[in-house]
């Protein structure tokens, strides 16, 4: 029997270790020495700080099929005596496995040298980000598509430039402000309607000057009329004081 | 086989066509002087629409006057030819890119060569991942026969591979397709233009041999 210097880490899994030994180094099944493949196996297990299981299992698979065929190699009259169906099955479907694999390995071979050559070929960077562009309403919207919204996600996030927000006015209210100008419009006019002086301001504008009036209220500042409710507030100036 | 290509169809057939008026209010030099512009400011490759998209000031300008812009722009800069770039149709769409053959005067002053190697296990899982694709990491390491997670992870940090989303039925295995970055660093127009993969067939002489070292019957005939 050959002796054979067999380190696993060279090979790309079982199938590439025995498209080696089989073709590449000729050797015959039954010259393949299992107590090798398998103590350099272990050995690699060993040395992995995880525990491969799907690898483990399917080292399993594969060196089960070997030792089977190398018995049935060994033993020729035995394996005439039974013949089964069942393991020229496993034999073929282990020989398209070993074929498959072999197509991808020569294939991933091949696109190696297509990106050896590709090296020199530079691209320069973009020295802008691209302008955001957002899907289109209409692609995204009610969409039960999970991948047209990952799409759209990822343009969102993929855009480092910060959003547009010019068009977006501050909206500059307070309290005090609103007690400010309620007080300033009744030392001008005397009296006023809040519909006419705040409906058509901002929702939050016209909550914050109703605090204010109400505030003014409880300090007696300002009296109010209201005909109906929900109807038009009628603001004037308490006759007893003098506002500040 | 899927491909993520776009307007490739429609680029190969324009040659044979008529070039046609261009849209109304195009003039053709500004064209291809804006398509010229965009292509060297974008780094990624373009397709035929985003270029037409782009170049439309005012009125629309369309995909067909682009493509002759592209031609003329393809004839001005060939791959492989005596300008410093090449516009190259990479990805579905067109990109420029130095000429390869200044790899030596490149490397002087780049580190071209240095660019980060992809291991053999990695190199298998991107074309067992471009061929196949969408394909589950389950279905991976069954043509390899090893579990292939770091070399998929190490695809993935490197922006060759992206998830495509899960498959119907139990379990929902993650799916996974290549990046348009793989077809830049591959020189590939889409995944039509990877070489077939019978090309890599074992030869049936070897095949034979496989069988006849593996103790099995050579099937008749």
């Amino acid at each position: 029997m050959r002796v054979l210097d067999l380190d696993l880490d060279v090979y790309q899994g079982p199938f590439d270790l025995l498209f080696t030994l089989v073709l590449k180094e000729e050797v015959d099944i039954f010259e393949i020495p299992m107590v090798e493949v398998i103590l350099a196996y272990v050995e690699a297990l060993v040395r992995e700080e995880q525990a491969d299981w799907e690898g483990l299992t399917e080292f399993l698979v594969l060196i089960s099929s070997l030792l089977e065929l190398k018995s049935r190699v060994l033993l020729p009259g035995v394996e005439h005596a039974d013949e089964d169906v069942d393991a020229e099955v496993a034999r073929e479907v282990l020989l398209e496995r070993l074929l498959s694999y072999r197509r991808f390995k020569m294939a991933a071979e091949s696109l190696a040298v297509v990106r050896a050559a590709q090296r020199a070929r530079l691209v320069r960077r973009p020295s802008r980000d691209p302008r955001r562009v957002l899907a289109p309403p209409d692609e995204v919207a009610a969409t039960q598509e999970p991948e047209a919204l990952r799409v759209a996600m990822g343009r969102l996030l993929e855009s480092r430039r910060e959003p547009d927000t010019t068009h977006v006015a501050a909206l500059r209210v307070g309290l005090n402000r609103q007690i400010a100008a309620v007080r300033r419009i009744l030392r001008e006019r005397g009296r006023f309607s809040f519909e006419e002086e705040f409906g058509s301001e901002e929702p939050m504008v016209q909550a914050v000057s109703l605090l204010a009036l109400l505030g003014l209220i409880a300090r007696g500042d300002v009296r109010v009329h209201q005909r109906r409710h929900f109807g038009d507030i009628v603001v004037q100036q308490a006759r007893a004081r003098r506002i500040a | 086989m899927e491909t993520p290509q776009r307007g490739i169809e429609s680029a190969t057939g324009v040659s044979a066509e008529e070039p046609g008026p261009a849209a109304p209010g195009i003039d053709p030099t500004n064209l291809t002087r804006d398509v010229e512009a965009l292509l060297f400011a974008a780094g990624r490759p373009l397709d035929a629409e985003t270029l037409a998209g782009a170049a439309s000031y005012g009125g629309s300008v369309g995909t067909a006057a682009v493509l002759v812009a592209l031609e003329q722009l393809e004839a001005a800069y060939p791959v492989g030819g005596h300008r410093g770039f090449e516009l190259a149709r990479v990805a579905g769409g067109w990109l420029f890119r130095t000429n390869g053959a200044c790899e030596d005067a490149l490397s002087r002053l780049f580190d071209v060569v240095e660019e980060a190697r992809l291991s053999p296990a990695a190199m298998e899982t991107l074309a067992i991942i471009a061929y196949l694709q969408p394909v589950s990491r389950p279905e991976i390491a069954e043509i390899r026969g090893v579990n292939s997670d770091s070399a998929l992870h190490t695809l993935v940090d490197r922006d060759l591979v992206r998830e495509m989303g899960r498959r119907d039925g139990p379990g929902a295995a993650i799916l996974y397709g290549v990046t348009e970055r793989f077809l830049v660093a591959f020189d590939l127009e889409g995944l039509g233009s990877l070489p077939p993969l019978e090309q890599f067939e074992v030869s049936e002489d070897q095949k034979a041999e496989l069988r006849r070292r593996l103790g099995m019957v050579v099937s008749p005939g």
